[in-house]
């Protein structure tokens, strides 16, 4: 069973298109990533997920059910806007977000205590919020979002703003909510997070999906590049789109940044220049990242121009 | 109707309000500050504004025939009044410089060394024939001006009648002759109509208060969550309707527990003090004891703080900061004040009761003015004008909700009422965010 299925969910705003057609699902123990640039559509997303804005179009299901708000107990939610009642204790706090998730009285209490201390805060307990660092009130609020062990944890952002040492625990956080059976969904616009923890992804650009499935996945869609250093032009070599010359070099060598044809890899082209003697000073196959992948798949609609506009 | 689970989020965000309001020094101070405020002014004011400067009064009579008569007549109402020999300078003057001889002492400031406070009374040579008599008063004119009156008129007409031939004792017993006249006044001394309104005027007077007061600590509570970016986390777990009922709940128990305290205050003071004061207590306790107001009271006072509420609401869900919050506040509290305020004390007078009943047909007066005049109003008017009060909170409450669902995560909203205006004709327009 799905914890979370949504299916050709769309959303305007007036004549804007916040979000077009959206479908994916995320599994009980699964770390979903949802990608995407400012203005691409996730927190729109993630407020229909949670009933705050409605839909225009398509079915979202939680748990197997059409999505209600009763469901919202199993869920743990970290918003991109962060926010605690500056007059309110951090154990207040945490209890009064158990509470509000059904956790009765004495188990908010249990939870609370146990979440001060896995975040090191039990001697700040007692303290109001308004007296607390930042990084000390990132963590109450990270707090509020897991008290209940939600079955469905969405994180939007939830690395902005955060110091490394509570990116670090998050991150464990996240990891531990995914062992212990959580589906995890988080927005990110971070990908070196994003690949590190994702599962699956999906890369929204302009409200539509460009990119749905796992992370090498996402890389394999980015041209294929080599470096060679040869004495030969290396454009004829079967498989290869185009030859660049980037540096020359001593006694004729030089070097070249090559693009392969779809589906051709580069240890074809290795193996080609070796039978057929063509001499090689240098072959590297940088490893693409994410964040290449991201700029590759999302490119146009993340330029500071498209976003503008 | 509402599931058990929506109750208990609803009691979850009330009862998080509630505390915070309890937690705030100006709640217990509006709290205790209230009822001690008229006690204090009941208790301490009288000394404040007690004049120990005696009264006096100066009798330059040149005719020499009824200064005696006069100072009699003046010691016999109050003993206390000084009658002071006149100057040597008022008594050698000619009469027509004693005006401007006289004008120091009625004008404070002056050449006159000491504080004068009185009547300086000037009777012409030739009285009674010339009966060109002057007063000059330090203040306003009190009960020794009609003694003074009373006593030279007395004296002109037994003169005169004893002139035209009757002797004496006939001119005394002519001029003495009144009719018996038998006053009847009402119980405890006021009027009918202020004793039926004067215990609800007195809670109209409170909910009014208080209201205001309620009003602020809902809108501060709705501005922090906004500017604090709390609201987001909040509807991941329960919906608009919850945090808006929960907050009109809490609001509701602010309301009644500053309403109670006071009420209970202000009965204990009338019990303890009112006899001292001469305040009979028991008719003002019995027009809070009528059917009229037990039963509509709780009634406008539901809907004027629902109204209230509403208003907060409006101005609380575009406002980012309790500044700019309270700027839009207080016109809307300034209506609401300054014409209640002036109708209340005209409706414990007895007065202007035309122009309050037509008065109480506005929404955001209605409840307050009807709470002060339940034992008095016809009925069909506070049944009529409780109809419309229903029809408008069941108008109000859903646009609002609309409105704070449209605007509660808006924070690009333009402030102001402008920016207002165009949300609750988007609100009007769209049903959902």
């Amino acid at each position: 069973m799905t914890v979370l299925d949504i299916r050709n969910v769309s959303k305007n705003f007036g004549t804007k298109q916040a979000v077009k057609d959206l479908n994916f699902s995320v599994s009980p123990g699964e770390i979903f990533g949802f990608l995407g640039g400012n203005g691409a559509g996730k927190t729109t997303s993630l407020r229909m997920i949670l009933d705050i804005i409605r839909p225009d179009t398509g079915t979202i299901a939680l748990f197997g059910e059409p999505a209600q708000k009763e469901q919202h107990a199993n869920i743990g939610f970290l918003p991109e806007e962060r926010g605690l009642y500056r007059n309110m204790t951090a154990f207040e706090t945490l209890i009064y977000f158990g509470r509000l998730k059904n956790l009765s009285q004495r188990e908010a209490r249990t939870r609370a205590q146990d979440i001060l201390k896995r975040f090191g805060l039990t001697a700040e307990s007692t303290k109001k919020v308004s007296d607390f660092s930042k990084g000390m009130a990132q963590k109450v609020q990270i707090g509020t979002a897991l008290i209940h062990q939600p079955k469905l944890l969405i994180l939007d952002e939830p690395f902005s703003g955060l110091d490394p040492i509570n990116q670090t625990l998050l991150e464990h956080e996240i990891t531990n909510a995914a062992q212990n059976g959580a589906a995890v969904l988080f927005s990110t616009h971070i990908m070196q997070h994003a690949e590190r923890l994702s599962d699956r992804i999906l890369i929204l650009a302009r409200g539509e999906t460009r990119f749905h499935g796992t992370v090498p996945e996402a890389l394999h869609q980015i041209s294929n590049t080599i470096t060679l250093t040869t004495r030969t032009d290396p454009s004829s070599l079967p498989g290869i789109i185009q030859a660049t010359p980037v540096m020359q070099e001593d006694d004729g060598w030089s070097q070249w940044a090559v693009t392969l044809a779809p589906g051709q890899s580069a240890e074809n082209v290795l193996l080609h220049c070796t039978q057929n003697a063509i001499p090689l000073k240098g072959f590297e196959q940088p490893k693409p990242s994410l964040h290449d992948a991201f700029i590759h798949i999302a490119g146009d609609a993340a330029s500071p121009s498209a976003q503008a506009a | 109707m509402l599931s058990r689970t929506s109750l208990r989020y609803i009691w979850l965000i009330a009862l998080r309000d509630f505390q915070q309001t309890l937690r705030t020094k100006s709640f217990w101070l509006t709290v205790v500050f209230v009822p001690l405020f008229p006690l204090l002014m009941g208790s301490v004011m009288p000394h404040l504004i007690h004049d120990t400067t005696p009264e006096q009064t100066i009798i330059l009579d040149k005719s020499g025939t009824v200064a005696s008569t006069l100072e009699h007549a003046i010691h016999k109402d109050d003993p206390t009044v000084q009658i002071t020999p006149p100057p040597a300078a008022l008594t050698a003057a000619e009469p027509d410089h004693l005006a401007s001889l006289l004008k120091p002492y009625i004008s404070p400031g002056k050449s006159v060394q000491h504080p004068f406070k009185g009547y300086i009374v000037a009777i012409p040579a030739a009285f009674p024939q010339d009966s060109h008599v002057q007063i000059w008063i330090s203040h306003s004119p009190g009960s020794i001006l009609t003694i003074i009156k009373a006593t030279l008129a007395h004296d002109m007409r037994i003169k005169g009648m004893t002139d035209a031939g009757l002797s004496p004792e006939i001119a005394v017993q002519i001029n003495g002759a009144t009719p018996s006249i038998g006053l009847h006044l009402p119980e405890h001394g006021l009027s009918a109509d202020m004793l039926r309104n004067i215990g609800p005027t007195a809670l109209a007077l409170m909910l009014l208060i208080s209201t205001i007061f309620t009003t602020q600590w809902l809108l501060q509570a709705l501005v922090e969550e906004r500017s604090g970016k709390l609201l987001e986390a909040l509807l991941s777990s329960v919906s608009v309707d919850h945090i808006m009922l929960g907050k009109l709940l809490a609001a509701l128990m602010s309301l009644c527990l500053l309403f109670g305290t006071w009420i209970t205050a202000g009965i204990s003071l009338l019990t303890h003090f009112g006899p001292q004061l001469g305040v009979e207590p028991a008719p003002i306790l019995a027009s809070l004891l009528t059917p009229r107001v037990l039963i509509g009271a709780p009634f406008f006072f539901l809907t004027g703080a629902t109204l209230m509420a509403m208003i907060a609401f409006a101005v609380g869900v575009r406002c980012d900061t309790t500044r700019e919050a309270q700027g839009m506040l207080a016109p809307v509290l300034m209506a609401l004040i300054l014409p209640v305020e002036i109708l209340l004390q005209l409706t414990v007078a007895g007065v202007a009761t035309q122009s309050i009943s037509q008065l109480r047909w506005i929404p955001l007066w209605t409840p307050f003015l009807n709470l002060s005049q339940l034992n008095s109003a016809p009925l069909w008017e506070l049944i009529v004008q409780g109809g419309e009060m229903l029809v408008v909170c069941a108008i109000l409450v859903p646009l609002i909700n609309r409105l704070f669902r449209h605007s509660i995560l808006d924070y690009s909203a333009a402030p102001g009422w402008k920016g207002m205006k165009t949300a609750l004709l988007h609100a009007i327009k769209n049903r959902d965010a």
